[in-house]
């Protein structure tokens, strides 16, 4: 299996961005079977997506405001519009 | 949309700074996210007739202001001619000829929500973050930490999905690299 681990990297990615097809998934899954570092940044991609799920969450939560001058000017353009 | 509904003065105030954040996590700037929401605001004011109240007035805003912000990455990318070429292929260093690791992926077994509340840990990230070349690094934001779907992505900086998942990959195994050689390894040497 030539290229195998780089072609199982790119694919690896692929699988958090889209649906793989049953072969992909067939031939990833095989090449875990017998590839440490492949499950290895396999399981470090998908503790990366969960952080970045995190902060998603967080940054939904945190109290930042549109500042008051910008939200003023916006204001003024909007009462001479209607 | 009921006659007292139809005013962009009250959109503001009711929803002036969810947009605004929406905005933010996308461009990074405060002065042009604000300037997004006005345009916002000001396209759904002239086009309030077709608010036909399927979504709620929240969900319509957002999704002209998506295409405000697909509009304004396009006009960038066209005036800055941020390069989209995929010719040279960093991942390649590595891998030997024959396509195994030559950089040896330590699985990770932290807790990702601990991770997330470490000031240390997070600043390695931005770091990490801010070492990928331009386009890749926005295109991985704006997949990652906006949450935005392929479509929009591939969308707004013209490119096809294959391209797309090409720039994700490259991106996450930079990441990869760089936050087990400076965090995993090195705890928040940088």
């Amino acid at each position: 299996m030539k290229h195998a681990c780089k072609r199982v990297s790119q694919l690896t990615s692929e699988s958090f961005d889209r649906e793989l097809s049953l072969a992909e998934k067939l031939q990833l899954k095989f090449h875990f079977t017998i590839c440490g570092l492949c499950r290895s940044y396999h399981q470090s991609l998908t503790t990366m997506s969960s952080i970045f799920a995190h902060i998603r969450e967080q940054d939904l939560k945190q109290d930042i405001h549109m500042p008051a001058e910008a939200k003023q000017r916006i204001q003024s353009v909007l009462a001479k519009e209607k | 949309m009921t006659d007292k509904h139809i005013n962009p003065e009250l959109w503001l105030k009711e929803h002036g700074d969810y947009l605004y954040r929406y905005a933010l996590s996308r461009l990074h700037e405060a002065e042009l996210a604000a300037d997004i929401v006005q345009e916002t605001l000001l396209a759904a004011w002239r086009g309030h007739e077709r608010f036909n109240g399927d979504s709620t007035l929240r969900t319509w805003l957002v999704g002209i202001m998506k295409h405000k912000i697909i509009d304004h990455i396009r006009k960038e990318i066209r005036q800055r001619k941020i390069s989209v070429s995929l010719e040279s292929d960093p991942t390649s260093m590595h891998f030997s000829e024959n396509g195994s690791w030559q950089h040896s992926p330590s699985a990770w077994r932290d807790n990702p929500e601990a991770l997330c509340d470490n000031q240390e840990f997070r600043q390695v990230l931005q770091k990490c973050l801010s070492h990928l070349p331009e386009k890749q690094r926005r295109v991985f934001e704006m997949r990652e930490l906006a949450g935005d779907d392929s479509e929009s992505i591939c969308n707004a900086y013209d490119i096809t999905p294959t391209h797309l998942h090409v720039l994700m990959h490259r991106a996450r195994l930079a990441l990869q690299i760089c936050l087990q050689k400076h965090w995993l390894g090195g705890k928040g040497k940088l």
